[in-house]
């Protein structure tokens, strides 16, 4: 898209020289992933979707019937918002692997404060909790200068242990009636309370990634780190804000699990972390920061409710969602990168093909690029 | 000669695991002498051993930059299959050999998935920390299996000369074979290179995929042998053998002082972290404080080492923000 904005006047005068079909067919295929909204990275998502729900109407029709959508809808919905505020950070160049246990210990503190309180209490404690935590993990990061993957992983320790002593290992019985109903309850028996509150999140993360000045500066600083903070940007702010908003969605994903499941556990939502980062990537957000998907990581959300659900209706061994869990994030990716400007099995082309040298200590992905094998160089 | 001495300890990147690993044992023989018991100190050595072992491998992994997340996987897989195995009546040496050979298998498959189809190892070791944890219920179905086999056990647990239980001497070939490889062999140059400087390695004609894969099979040989081992003291495997313990893996050797920029590993350190977690677990316990509490401390031994870290070089170097 960036191309025909800018005008290039090649493009304009139809004065394009013979040899740049190349340049052409670059523009086509812009043209076709950009406006069409098809993009490469979201290619595996889109194609996985499909073909579920394809099957699905074949093998286990079930499947679309109200009530079944509406369980889906509310599966998506707690593991989108926290994927939400997982993408957004991914994009910062940082995770937030303590989101399991804030999910446990926001509604465990609302809980053992507000019990008997109003709804609007409970809600409100479980954010404020999910935010002071968010501003604990946003402080080791930018003032104790540790990297977020690290940081957070010891904040993973610290706020699950927190959350058992407070709870002393026991699960607390949840009997608000407004938030077993935010938990459980639908629209019409097809869309759930939850849904509606993700399309929400996702709204907001939307506002905030394309039309703040923050979401540029998550951009750039994700892009690359050190650039950003020559080129101005308040880098620490911006990952403190961050892990704020991340503590505070994982504060409202933590209490609808609570209602859902009618009490606040310690251990309510284990590998959340993994599986929100898994989220994240299955939709197309490149775990090298400074790009990504929201629209990848919602319908990634729907997908991982979709396996789960279908994986039942059709009559499969739970145990299989495990394993189709896994095939899913592979075929994903891989799916991604076949095909228009793909990677896979690529050319030798040395390292240009090869991944940007990641700049900061956000730890992982570096590896991806391990692909390039010296035969050409 | 001591204040150097004590200056070079402090300076060390492993300095943390090593304070706070002597801090913790001097601090819990003070305040309980039972803490200082036989049956306590062989406790902790074993625990401490088992999650040596696969920090030991996961330090090579981190120092190439990579993670593998699918080691706790790989620990309970290992551990249910030779429990299956002895079932079957399988003899023991076979069993030991058949959970070993499992774990370089999926090494060798998270291996291949990161560098034939150039997935990050992250994505890849967590699809198939996924996959692998699926297999192993399927295997259980859920269920707890007993291993009735007390030569198995005594492998684990038993005292060598009456003084230092076999897990540690499990550990302490593994540390030595693992330091050799890594600070003696061209693999274990590769390794750091790639770690370091992924394209400068490429450059130096470094066979990237090979060292990458050969990384990936060592610790998930380190992993399965931990699992084995955990499988041998407990006497009943389920799935929820490793569970977590990828994170707990990672947590010990960014503790022993490796940080995930990669390029450089930290063995002593890992083995180091291993003990000062073994040790909190235990001496928790010994206190008569709930285990509720292990987390909070060993959390936060984590994340002090680290603040205090940064802290140290951020005075140093006062441009750079997050490390």
């Amino acid at each position: 898209m960036a191309l025909t904005e800018d005008g290039t006047p090649a493009m304009k005068d139809d004065a394009v020289p013979v040899e740049s079909n190349r340049v052409r067919l670059a523009v086509l295929k812009h043209t076709i992933g950009g406006r069409m909204r098809f993009p490469r990275e979201r290619r595996g998502v889109w194609i996985l979707n499909a073909a579920l729900l394809v099957v699905l109407a074949f093998e286990a029709p079930t499947f679309y019937t109200a009530g079944n959508i509406e369980t889906v809808l509310g599966d998506t919905a707690i593991l989108g918002i926290v994927a939400a505020g997982m993408t957004v950070l991914i994009m910062a160049g940082a995770f937030d692997l303590s989101v399991t246990s804030i999910m446990g210990l926001a509604p465990i503190v609302a809980v053992s404060v507000a019990g008997d309180g109003s709804g609007l209490s409970l809600l409100l404690l479980s954010v404020l909790t999910g935010v002071g935590l968010g501003v604990v993990n946003g402080l080791v990061v930018t003032r104790g200068r540790v990297a977020p993957f690290v940081a957070t992983l010891g904040t993973l320790f610290v706020f699950g242990s927190i959350a058992d002593i407070i709870s002393k290992g026991n699960a607390l019985v949840v009997t608000n009636p407004t938030v077993l109903r935010l938990g459980t309850g639908s629209i019409g028996q097809l869309v759930p309370y939850s849904f509606l509150i993700m399309i929400a999140v996702f709204g907001m993360c939307h506002v905030l990634l394309r039309r703040l000045h923050l979401g540029r500066w998550v951009r750039a600083t994700g892009s690359n780190l050190r650039a950003a903070h020559v080129g101005g940007i308040d880098v620490r702010w911006v990952y403190f804000a961050l892990f704020v908003i991340s503590g505070a969605l994982t504060g409202v994903a933590g209490i609808l699990l609570s209602g859902y499941l009618a009490s606040a556990d310690a251990t309510q939502a284990p590998n959340y972390n993994l599986n929100a980062i898994a989220v994240v990537v299955v939709g197309g957000t490149s775990l090298r920061g400074g790009e990504g998907t929201l629209v990848g990581t919602a319908l990634a959300a729907w997908l991982f409710a979709v396996v789960g659900n279908g994986l039942v209706l059709l009559g499969v061994n739970s145990y299989w969602q495990y394993v189709a869990t896994g095939i899913i994030v592979i075929l994903a990716l891989i799916l991604g990168k076949v095909g228009f400007g793909g990677e896979i099995w690529p050319r030798r082309r040395g390292i240009s093909g090869g991944a940007p040298p990641q700049s900061l200590d956000v730890a992982p992905p570096a590896a991806a690029a391990v692909d390039s094998a010296p035969s050409d160089v | 000669m001591i204040l150097r001495t004590s200056k070079r300890v402090l300076a060390a990147d492993s300095a943390a695991a090593v304070i706070a690993a002597a801090g913790v044992f001097v601090a819990f023989s003070l305040i309980n002498s039972h803490f200082l018991t036989r049956l306590n100190i062989d406790g902790i050595i074993v625990a401490a051993s088992i999650s040596a072992i696969t920090g030991l491998g996961m330090t090579l992994v981190i120092a190439m930059r990579a993670l593998d997340l699918s080691v706790g996987s790989i620990m309970g897989l290992a551990a249910i299959i030779a429990a299956h195995l002895l079932g079957e009546g399988v003899p023991l040496g076979l069993v030991i050999i058949a959970g070993l050979a499992v774990g370089c298998g999926l090494g060798l498959i998270n291996g291949l998935l990161i560098t034939m189809l150039g997935l990050p190892s992250f994505v890849a070791t967590l699809a198939t920390l996924s996959m692998i944890l699926g297999v192993e219920l399927l295997i259980t179905r859920g269920q707890t299996i007993s291993i009735h086999n007390i030569g198995f056990n005594k492998l684990v647990v038993t005292n060598i000369g009456g003084f230092l239980p076999v897990a540690a001497a499990v550990a302490a070939a593994v540390f030595a074979v693992v330091w050799l490889i890594f600070h003696r062999t061209p693999f274990g140059r590769h390794v750091a290179a790639i770690g370091g400087d992924e394209r400068a390695a490429v450059g130096a004609g470094i066979n990237i995929m090979a060292v990458t894969i050969g990384t990936f099979v060592l610790v998930g040989f380190c992993a399965a042998l931990s699992g084995l081992m955990t499988g041998a003291q407990l006497q009943n495997v389920d799935s929820t053998i490793g569970a977590n313990a990828e994170l707990t893996a990672i947590a010990v050797v960014v503790v022993g002082g490796t940080s995930l920029t990669g390029g450089r590993g930290n063995l002593f350190g890992t083995v180091c972290a291993a003990g000062l977690l073994a040790a909190i677990e235990a001496g928790l316990n010994v206190v008569n404080v709930s285990s509720l509490y292990d987390d909070l401390v060993f959390g936060g031994i984590l994340i002090i080492a680290l603040m205090v870290d940064g802290l140290r070089r951020g005075s140093r170097r006062r441009g750079t923000l997050v490390t």
